[in-house]
């Protein structure tokens, strides 16, 4: 029952954005067929000729598409078939077709795949953030701001500890970005143990000063003559291989403008550690017992107001970790752009995963299919990419209302039972 | 210099009216005990409706009505989540904002192929606005920023002072408490989310109609935060969220005007770092509503 | 005589566990105060509740001033004159006296209310009946008993005219008691009838017209309070029973084990719940400490097992002072502890029976291994469970059954198995045996006797009175947060510890 909600969360969202594609992409286009159909409905040929020069042009502005229409034929004739014209124009985008393109972009070859992983990568992070966090019965929305401190620190190793070599520096940026998302992630739980403040809100308000102060840091370390607001570059040592590098002297191909790249493997080594911490550890035990039933842990000598921090600590360090694929792996640099999101969408990844982390991964995977996949429907199809968002949206309210539904589906069921009965 | 200070008067109160707005919605919906943190999706949605309305019915008024009832309708989205399925209320809220992202750039592109849309349309009060006096002051002060100082007004007595309000705060203080009293609390609850939505799209009618004359994708740019920080910092009352909007919309004007050393991301924080300032303090700690996040079960 | 406001016949109500009120009669005559008293569990509340609209009767019939009715909420019952003050007040503390007490009929002018008119109603039933308060206060910054006024007139101010007042005194200091007393006989003065339930026979005896008196679900006595005394009343509550006494064997107790001297602390409201607590458990008995529930029992228990603080006191195990320690150090020191919520504070319920068998423990060589972290060693943990499950027959014998799945009774047990297990040099059971089945509750009681017979000290705290009197073998009583008496067996007579327990022991 837990795994069928997401799935029917899924489903009824895509049933939604196919509703929302079908009535909002509308074009309007003259064809042989729209022609033959016109001739069918006994409009004159003569009328039908004046618009002729029309043929194959797409308009997606009805008004624009019947101004030029008017003005061909005149008003007179205007009146008499403009609205059946305009009817046999108009055609709808198929979803079933948009779906397709997405899924198709996504999947459809080892590119398409690297791709997902890329995009995918960050957002296992900071799905499992907040995964964790809510292990210990926490919920932090702070993993956008514990993305950025730990990407900025992650840059700063990065360009100032240029003298290492990379077995060194490479561990130690690493090491810096856990550390950095672990403290700004360890203040919202100290102020939860020690001063009972809600996590919810005072991780929210983290988050932007977090943003704003490595803003305020990227324009300070930012090189003199460039006037992207982006930091220097990390040396070479701390820069991720691209996975084409490895891969492709094995036979398995990628395009050199493939951005998957290392950094998927401390994405998975966060999913292992994550379960294996929970699962096999005193801390993990602890943690859960706090998650579960914060009085009885009491009462059993936990420490709960230590595991709350730890908890958060260990969920910061998570979401720091994202910019080992942004920065080192991506961009080399640190700049916000790079970054926008990532930690709020690592919130949706986390709910629509049941906030467990392997399915945190097919979360992920699924996002980075939606992302990857709405960059080609933008091209191939009438309908924005931004369709993407709405159905992220869409499938997390769906997740979000799926206990309720499921419970008020069971109760209508068991009452036509006892009905019949 | 006496010029100065009155842009920087005049600004302060331009800037403070989404934050003024969105954190009286907030005050809203989090009084009856329904956290709203969706307010950003709701005054970005607000904004883009004003705009795309406005510039296809000719008329900012509608444009502005338009962009109020889009807020409602995602208000009644939130509470219909929130109230009625009883499910989590900060998941519902970021739904809301990455839904609204979304839909108003996918609209956006379809109704005017662009994404970055000029405001074909002011806010004229009929006869005023012909006077010389008037058309002066209302070029510095936008005739909303009245609107909302009435609204902010009008908020405090109705929340303190009437039948609605006072059952409104039980329902967000002791819910099961006002349930034996015969008060329904559902009632109250979608009350309280759907004012704070049409409160945020008003927000968002104003940033685009009246503040910045533009509809750009993602022009919220975090002001439904801050709305949530004035509303926190203002302690939940509508006097103290207009006093905090008032003072972080400060802190935007005076930015063009400070020394160098002061970085405008320092500004930036002020809001937030107040905010936990508030919570956390020993002394004049602000509480929430006490039954706040909590959906509640009529046993 | 006059008429009666209040008729209950044949009353039955019965809970999946239990009959909560078992053909029950009671009869209310108008302008009486009427007392209702009986232990936990007696069924005093299930029976108000089905007055208030509440809850619904199996059978039986309410009549209200000479008419039947069937209420089908505490609407219908508030439009018959009846208003209930429960025990758990339902006041909102933002808002002022007056507007908790006008919320839902507020007096308004086009939407906005008139508060003028609000503070006068208010300050008129104040003076009215006596309920001296002040309108416009904040209710946040009232003490308990003026809170407990303004529930009064919140159900005056909607025409009440038969009041029912759930235990009452129960979070009253002794000066507030008064001022109640006569603002409840003002009540009655003016023709308003009033029910309250309580415990305390002292005030049963100073304040009630009659009495009536339930035990087990059943009214057992209905007398006029003239014609009665506290001892009648108290034998009435507790009965005289055979009780199922086990073969307890006789104890031989050696040094004291646990040394509890003057301890106070207070409670979540910050009043005070234990007021100069002193007593010791020695090696190889079994001290019970009885006493009706909210007299300090809790406090007393987490103040021992270090989940609140001791203002003042100390509490010495085997001679060392463990008083505000952790409870793992508490645990470290020897001391074993059987929580009175077995949902709240004993058990993870989304954790497995194993799981759970080491909780409290799990910290501990062999179920952990120490490497960089410490990682669960699950054998030692599968052996621990599969012997305690097979030595305090848990059913279902499952270990990896969710603790939720278990029936009370068998969650009890693995919690029993567990601090059993630990060997502990003082093992402190609160309530060990509430809400289980009658086989579950033998099989714990024999194990505490086993307990003290291999030189444990055991300190039980139970509402049970019953369960004290079969397994103690020293009681002690607990009232309104200072022990009042220690009894050795032959001096603890069902009456004497009745009366101890209702306040007559001083």
């Amino acid at each position: 029952m837990g795994t069928l909600a997401p799935i029917v969360a899924v489903v009824l969202a895509f049933l939604t954005g196919a509703v929302i594609i079908l009535f909002f992409i509308r074009t309007y286009t003259l064809t042989d067929t729209t022609f033959a159909d016109l001739k069918e409905a006994a409009v004159p040929i003569a009328v039908i000729e004046k618009i002729r020069s029309l043929e194959g042009k797409d308009y997606s502005d009805k008004a624009a598409f019947e101004e030029d229409i008017a003005s061909r034929m005149g008003d007179k004739d205007f009146q008499q078939y403009g609205a059946m014209i305009s009817g046999y124009a108009l055609t709808r985008e198929n979803p079933i077709r948009v779906y397709h393109e997405i899924f198709k972009a996504a999947l459809k070859d080892r590119n398409g795949w690297g791709h997902v992983l890329y995009r995918a990568t960050p957002l296992i992070l900071t799905g499992l953030a907040v995964a964790f966090a809510f292990q210990c019965g926490l919920f932090n929305i702070g993993g956008e701001g514990q993305m950025v401190m730990g990407g900025f620190a992650i840059t700063w190793v990065g360009f100032t500890f240029t003298q290492l070599p990379w077995f060194l520096l490479i561990p130690l940026c690493i090491l810096a970005g856990a550390a950095a998302g672990g403290l700004w992630g360890s203040i919202p739980g100290y102020l939860k143990a020690k001063r009972g403040v809600h996590e919810v809100v005072t991780t929210i308000m983290l988050n932007w000063i977090a943003v704003a102060l490595t803003q305020y840091l990227t324009m300070a370390f930012k090189p003199p003559e460039s006037w992207i607001p982006h930091t220097y570059k990390i040396a070479k040592a701390a820069q991720l291989s691209r996975l084409y590098v490895y891969l492709n002297p094995l036979g398995i191909n990628f395009s050199r403008s493939n951005l998957v790249n290392t950094a998927i493997f401390v994405a998975i080594a966060a999913v292992l550690i994550t379960a294996y911490l929970l699962k096999r550890t005193k801390l993990g035990y602890e943690i859960r017992a706090v998650g579960f039933n914060p009085a009885a842990a009491e009462c059993a000598g936990i420490n709960v107001a230590k595991n709350t921090v730890l908890a958060m600590a260990i969920s910061g360090a998570f979401a720091g970790l994202a910019g080992v694929n942004q920065v080192m792996g991506y961009k080399h640099r640190f700049r916000y752009g790079v970054f926008e999101g990532l930690g709020f969408d690592g919130i949706g990844v986390a709910f629509i995963g049941k906030n467990s982390p392997w399915g945190c991964v097919l979360a992920a995977l699924l996002f980075g299919i939606l992302d990857h996949g709405g960059l080609a429907i933008d091209v191939s199809t009438k309908v924005p990419r931004e369709i993407v968002l709405v159905l992220k949206a869409t499938i997390l309210i769906f997740v979000v209302v799926s206990t309720e539904l499921t419970k008020r589906l069971i109760n209508i069921l068991q009452k036509r039972e006892e009905a019949a009965a | 210099m006496i010029e100065s200070i009155f842009a920087i008067l005049a600004s302060t109160i331009r800037f403070a009216v989404p934050y003024t707005l969105a954190g009286l919605g907030g005050t809203y919906s989090e009084r009856s005990g329904v956290v709203n943190i969706g307010l950003e999706g709701m005054m970005l949605s607000g904004a883009f409706t004003s705009v795309a309305v406005t510039n296809i019915t000719g008329s900012a008024w509608t444009g502005l009505l338009a962009a109020i009832l889009v807020g409602m309708l995602l208000g009644l989205i939130h509470a219909a989540v929130c109230v009625s399925f009883k499910a989590d209320q900060i998941v519902s809220g970021l739904a809301i904002i990455i839904f609204a992202a979304g839909i108003t750039v996918f609209f956006s592109w379809l109704m005017f192929n662009k994404t970055q849309i000029k405001a074909e349309g002011m806010l004229r009060v009929p006869f005023l606005h012909e006077l010389p006096a008037f058309k002066l002051l209302f070029s510095q002060i936008p005739p909303l920023v009245f609107v909302t100082a009435a609204i902010v007004v009008a908020s405090h007595f109705v929340i303190f002072r009437t039948v609605f309000g006072l059952r409104l705060r039980s329902v967000g203080e002791h819910p099961q408490a006002a349930d034996t009293l015969g008060i329904s609390v559902y009632k109250m609850r979608y009350s309280g989310v759907i004012i704070s939505g049409a409160l945020s799209g008003m927000a968002g009618a104003y940033l685009s109609l009246e503040h910045a004359h533009y509809f750009v994708k993602g022009i919220s740019g975090g002001r439904g935060f801050i709305g949530l920080a004035s509303m926190i910092f203002g302690k939940w009352t509508p006097f103290g969220t207009a006093g905090a909007g008032l003072l972080f919309g400060f802190g935007e004007a005076v930015k063009p005007y400070l020394p160098k050393i002061v970085p405008s991301q320092f500004i930036d924080m002020i809001p937030y770092i107040l905010t936990i300032f508030v919570l956390t303090s020993a002394i004049g700690r602000a509480t929430p509503p006490a039954a706040i996040g909590v959906p509640y079960n009529k046993e | 005589m006059g008429e009666y406001a209040v008729e209950m016949h044949h009353v039955t109500k019965q809970f999946p566990l239990v009959i909560a009120n078992d053909d029950v009669t009671l009869l209310v005559q108008k302008g009486e105060i009427h007392a209702l008293v009986g232990e936990n569990g007696a069924g005093k509340s299930t029976l108000m509740n089905i007055l208030y609209g509440l809850l619904h009767p199996d059978s039986g019939t309410v009549t209200v001033n000479e008419n039947q009715v069937q209420f089908t909420g505490p609407g219908d019952a508030i439009a018959c004159g009846i208003g209930m003050v429960h025990q758990h007040f339902m006041l909102i503390p933002p808002l002022t006296v007056a507007e908790n007490v006008v919320l839902g009929q507020e007096p308004s002018r086009a939407g906005f209310i008139d508060i003028a008119r609000a503070n006068k109603k208010v300050q008129a039933l104040s003076d009215q009946y006596g309920l001296k308060v002040d309108p416009s206060a904040k209710v946040e910054t009232l003490s308990v008993g003026i809170e407990q006024r303004i529930e009064i007139i919140k159900v005056l101010y909607r025409g009440a005219e038969i009041l029912i007042l759930d235990e009452p005194t129960a979070v009253l200091a002794p000066q507030e008691v008064e001022e109640l007393f006569d603002i409840l006989r003002s009540l009655r003065d003016q023709g308003k009838t009033i029910i309250f339930i309580t415990h305390k026979l002292q005030e049963v005896m100073e304040i009630s017209d009659m009495v009536t008196v339930m035990r087990r679900g059943k009214v057992v006595g209905t007398v006029a309070t003239k014609d009665t005394s506290r001892n009648e009343i108290a034998i009435l509550m507790v009965g005289r029973q055979v009780l199922f006494r086990v073969d307890r064997g006789q104890a031989s107790p050696g040094e004291v084990v646990l040394q509890v001297d003057d301890l106070h602390a207070l409670n979540n409201r910050k009043l005070p719940a234990l007021r100069g607590v002193s007593f010791g458990v020695s090696r190889g008995e079994i001290l019970g400490i009885a006493g009706v529930e909210g007299n300090g029992q809790t406090e007393l228990i987490e103040v021992l097992t270090g989940l609140r603080n001791a203002e003042k006191g100390d509490i010495k195990l085997n001679g060392t002072v463990i008083t505000n320690f952790s409870p793992r150090r508490v645990r470290e020191h020897g001391a074993g502890h059987i929580p009175e919520d077995r949902h709240r504070r004993g058990l993870v319920l989304d954790y497995t029976v194993a799981q759970n068998m080491v909780l409290g423990i799990h910290y501990r060589k062999p179920f952990v291994k120490k490497r960089l972290l410490d990682v669960i060693n699950f054998t030692p943990i599968k052996e621990k469970a599969d012997r305690l499950i097979h030595e305090f027959d848990i059913r279902p014998p499952d270990q990896e059954n969710l603790a939720g799945n278990l029936s009370g009774g068998n969650q009890q047990k693995v919690i029993v198995a567990r601090e059993f297990d630990q060997d502990p040099k003082l093992l402190i059971a609160a309530q060990p045996t509430r809400g289980i089945d009658v086989g579950s509750i033998e099989f714990i009681h024999h194990r505490l006797i086993q307990a003290r017979d291999a030189g444990k000290a055991v300190l039980l705290v139970s509402a049970d009175l019953e369960e004290i009197l079969s397994i103690s073998d020293r009681i002690a009583v607990i009232y309104e947060g200072e022990i009042v008496g220690i009894l050795d067996p032959e001096e603890a007579t069902e009456e004497r510890l009745g009366l101890m327990m209702t306040g007559g022991g001083r």
